[in-house]
């Protein structure tokens, strides 16, 4: 699946909050309080629904200094996962934030 | 970055919790949506209100968006919402998925009687943390006795079955009273046989106008120490050491207490006002109002009495029923006393020196 032009944002289910840069998570299905580390919060921050998950790709490569390429395969991987943890979903369209 | 995968780390979030508190930085919010409520419970710490009251002084649906922006705003996490009875309200479930929107946690605490197939298909669709119901005897005639509601001890379980049903998390709480502290063990059984979490407390206070009333339904000194006695020992139970920082709970700290009139207090126990988020902005309630440093300053070394106190290694007290019920927020709890002196009691009567 190409994932690239879409938007990634909090699934409707899932509790979260970015505390000090760190994601606390509280997952819809097992009700669990999970914490992202720095990388991963940033990518949760950075997907709100406002930016295609090439731009967040692109964004965490300038932030955290790796390449773009790197940063594209790293960032799908993570997005999946979390998807696949019903943290996040993926819309086709965006949302104005 | 596969070590930035979801990690399950219940340590980073205490240490999270443990930062908010340090920090003052708001994680959750106890919410009295309404005073009404379909129960008349004897021992409740609220002067509730009949379920058809006419409150025009409640918060609008619109008021309560605005105060979820800002909740949000400030970085709170967890709303737990509470009453009263918290169905009573027609727009809990526009509340409700608006704050999931917003990225909320959200709790209930309710007494289950309104809960009926539609109601619990729509509190599935919210995904609640977990809902809490209160079940207040292992048998109708002490449960209903109780909430003055005939059938009421039936309708609980029911909602109970029903949110079951829907995969909802739930927890049986009981707060132990003279009338059903021997029931322990078949309310226990009760959360048992239904796959929960069950919980108690001996947490009886005055009533928030100051009536103490509801106090003539704590379990009696005897009721008390065979309890107590069943529970604790050498084996199972430290006296706790004294530390002159030591906080008995986390009030001022990083959450509060919201009324349904649009009143912060510091919390539900010591109801300490802190503003009205119809006259201030929240931000502004948090970060100005003086009562969060008075009250997060409540240390064990801060206390004059109990930090002398030949029993402070078993005790276990609550400011706000301290200043209710003895009229001091920094003096001792006669209640907490008590209680210390019968757990001292029960830990060298089963080998504790």
């Amino acid at each position: 699946m190409n994932i690239s032009t879409m938007y990634p944002k909090p699934h409707p289910q899932t509790a979260g909050r970015v505390i000090d840069g760190e994601a606390v998570l509280i997952l819809a299905d097992s009700s669990e309080v999970n914490v992202l580390n720095q990388v991963g919060s940033r990518i949760f921050e950075l997907s709100d629904g406002s930016r295609t998950v090439e731009e967040i790709s692109e964004t965490i490569a300038k932030e955290y200094d790796i390449s773009r390429e790197q940063a594209d395969i790293d960032v799908r991987e993570f997005l999946l996962q979390l998807v696949d943890q019903s943290v996040l979903v993926l819309e086709e369209t965006r949302e104005d934030v | 970055m596969s070590d930035q995968t979801v990690n399950v780390n219940n340590n980073t979030y205490s240490n999270i919790v443990n930062r908010t508190r340090a920090e003052h930085r708001l994680l959750a919010v106890h919410w009295e949506i309404t005073y009404r409520c379909n129960e008349k419970c004897t021992h409740c710490y609220l002067d509730v209100l009949p379920p058809g009251a006419k409150v025009p002084g409640e918060l609008s649906t619109e008021e309560a968006k605005r105060v979820i922006d800002e909740l949000a705003d400030l970085g709170a996490l967890t709303i737990s919402f509470s009453g009263g009875e918290v169905f009573l309200r027609k727009d809990i479930f526009e509340i409700s998925r608006y704050a999931r929107k917003k990225g909320f946690a959200i709790r209930y605490f309710t007494n289950g009687i309104l809960i009926k197939p539609e109601i619990a298909d729509k509190i599935a669709e919210v995904k609640p943390v977990v809902v809490e119901l209160s079940l207040y005897g292992a048998n109708a005639e002490t449960h209903d006795g109780i909430t003055k509601v005939p059938g009421s001890f039936e309708l609980t379980l029911r909602a109970v079955e029903l949110l079951i049903e829907r995969g909802v998390r739930c927890l049986i709480k009981t707060p132990l009273m003279k009338e059903n502290i021997y029931q322990i063990a078949a309310l226990k059984q009760i959360a048992a046989d239904l796959g929960i979490t069950f919980q108690y407390d001996l947490t009886i206070t005055p009533k928030h106008t100051g009536d103490l009333t509801p106090l003539q339904h704590r379990p009696s000194d005897d009721q008390l120490l065979d309890f107590l006695r069943e529970r604790i020992s050498a084996d199972n139970f430290t006296p706790y050491p004294y530390n002159q920082d030591a906080r008995f709970c986390s009030i001022g700290m990083n959450s509060f207490d919201l009324g349904p009139y649009g009143d912060v207090f510091t919390c539900v126990g010591a109801r300490i006002p802190a503003g009205n988020v119809r006259q201030k902005p929240m931000v502004e309630i948090w970060k100005d109002s003086p009562v969060w440093e008075e009250t997060s300053n409540l240390t064990m070394g801060n206390l004059p009495v109990c930090s002398t106190c030949e029993l402070r290694q078993f005790c276990v007290r609550c400011h706000g029923t301290a200043a209710f019920e003895d009229g001091d927020l920094l003096g001792c709890s006669s209640v907490a006393y008590r209680e210390a002196r019968l757990r001292r009691k029960a830990y060298l009567d089963n080998g504790g020196h």
